[in-house]
């Protein structure tokens, strides 16, 4: 098993590939505030971000088509949240509202997206460290995306010789509720011998940080473009 | 010469014995004695005890009996330095490299023994050379290949400069030309190697001498060919 999203474009040469995790998460955060906080008044504020995520999907190297299908996938919630809105305000109004608030979704959506894909993970994880997020949340999280997959990979190979050797469905659903037990006794293993094998390389109790990056000119010239970006969203859109 | 009395020996055992916490046996009373820059292949089918003895090397289990690594008891006050002088190559690289990123996973070692950031950096960097993996720094082992990630695993145990290499069935799970590339690799590294295994060609191409257990006892301990080509003592003892 691959993830579709995270890491894909993060190793592609572009002129955004050096920017510093931190000015990634901060300048993604801002954009995210200033897309949910526009006022449904004033859909030139979307307008002026859309153009700042495509400006920087097109910096990326990131295929339009794939950044649409993937920030898609959160507009059915969206819509069925804002489904009362034409009834609520009848005319135009309400139909106005609901597209508002799709756009907002889906820029959302396409802001975490790309954040996610141009990102490393390890480096998103020593961005928010550098942030303030306490050493043991990011532990926590970086553990959850080395062995996801391990584990993913692992029940699906249990599920494969359910499969195999019941065919019914009745009797299938009864040995699967079996495997999950097992896979819990395999996971509770494998943290066994990953507690084990940091140990044999000198753990004590507390990970060790390796060198942190330092912020360059690169950074500079990001924060200020976005800088740039949201004071033309919120003063003249 | 008798336990404990070999001075010469950097890794001496003596009356090892421990028992699975349901009370079986793993290791009954086993001896050993290895000497600087020596080879040695432990043999032994599934359930010998193979793997019980190298987590016993640097302390991680902890049976009744003498252990002495270059003359320090890793069991004790010495178990620090112990796991800085022992590198132990688990036989699933998956549960060795838990690290995001390959380079990461070699500093590891080193940032423990309390080298600076930039040392730990180059560190990492040079033994990734050394195993050929020059530029997978970056890499997230999920997405390398088993004779990549049993490299990746060997290099974060280089990056803390051992004097003692134990290897958990190096070669398992690695497809011909892996297990291929993995010998000569193994057999450049200098210092002294046990290398735990039921990979008999494997053992022969490394080892000089070789140690067979079964049921956790020493059943013969001797120079390779003469225990590689008893085929009646490999026979008997599940091999």
């Amino acid at each position: 098993m691959r993830h579709d999203f995270v890491d894909r474009f993060a190793r592609v040469p572009s002129p955004v590939a050096g920017i510093d995790p931190r000015t990634r998460l901060v300048a993604a955060l801002t954009v995210l505030l200033t897309v949910v906080g526009a006022p449904a008044s004033r859909p030139g504020m979307l307008a002026v971000c859309a153009g700042f995520i495509a400006g920087y999907a097109a910096l990326a190297r990131v295929p339009a088509g794939w950044l649409v299908a993937r920030s898609a996938v959160a507009l059915p919630f969206a819509l069925l949240a804002g489904a009362w809105l034409p009834f609520a305000r009848p005319g135009v109004g309400g139909w106005a509202a609901l597209a508002v608030l799709a756009a907002r979704t889906f820029l959302a959506a396409a802001v975490i997206v790309l954040l996610a894909a141009t990102t490393r993970f390890p480096h998103l994880l020593r961005g928010m460290e550098g942030l303030g997020l306490p050493r043991v949340m990011s532990l926590v999280l970086s553990f959850t995306y080395r062995f996801l997959f391990v584990l993913v990979e692992e029940a699906e190979r249990l599920e494969m010789a359910v499969r195999s050797r019941a065919p019914m469905r009745r009797r299938r659903f009864r040995a699967l509720t079996g495997a999950a037990g097992y896979l819990f006794l395999r996971t509770y293993e494998r943290a066994e011998r990953v507690y084990q094998a940091m140990l044999a390389r000198g753990f004590h109790g507390e990970i060790p940080v390796g060198e942190i990056p330092r912020w360059g000119v690169q950074d500079a010239l990001a924060v200020a473009v976005t800088a740039g970006f949201l004071w033309v969203a919120w003063r003249i859109w | 010469m008798g336990c404990l009395e070999d001075l010469v020996s950097v890794l001496e055992i003596c009356g090892l014995t421990y028992r699975y916490p349901d009370g079986r046996f793993a290791l009954s009373g086993v001896d050993l004695s290895v000497e600087e820059g020596e080879t040695v292949g432990v043999i032994g089918a599934n359930g010998s005890g193979k793997t019980t003895l190298l987590l016993h090397l640097n302390g991680i289990l902890r049976g009744e009996g003498i252990i002495r690594i270059l003359g320090m008891d890793p069991g004790g006050r010495d178990r620090a330095a112990v796991r800085a002088a022992v590198g132990v190559l688990f036989q699933n690289p998956d549960d060795q490299l838990f690290c995001p990123t390959v380079r990461e996973d070699a500093e590891f070692g080193p940032l423990n023994l309390g080298v600076s950031p930039a040392e730990a950096g180059s560190r990492a960097e040079e033994s990734l050379a050394r195993v050929g993996l020059a530029g997978f720094g970056d890499r997230s082992p999920h997405h390398m290949s088993a004779g990549e990630k049993k490299r990746a695993a060997l290099a974060a145990i280089l990056a803390m400069r051992p004097r003692i290499i134990a290897l958990d069935e190096p070669s398992a799970d690695l497809d011909p030309r892996a297990r291929r590339e993995l010998v000569p690799l193994l057999a450049s590294f200098g210092g002294t190697r046990i290398v735990a295994s039921h990979d008999l060609d494997l053992v022969r191409k490394l080892c000089g001498r070789v140690v067979l257990l079964n049921s956790g006892k020493v059943v013969a301990d001797g120079p390779a060919a003469r225990i590689l080509d008893n085929a009646v003592l490999l026979e008997a003892n599940g091999l």
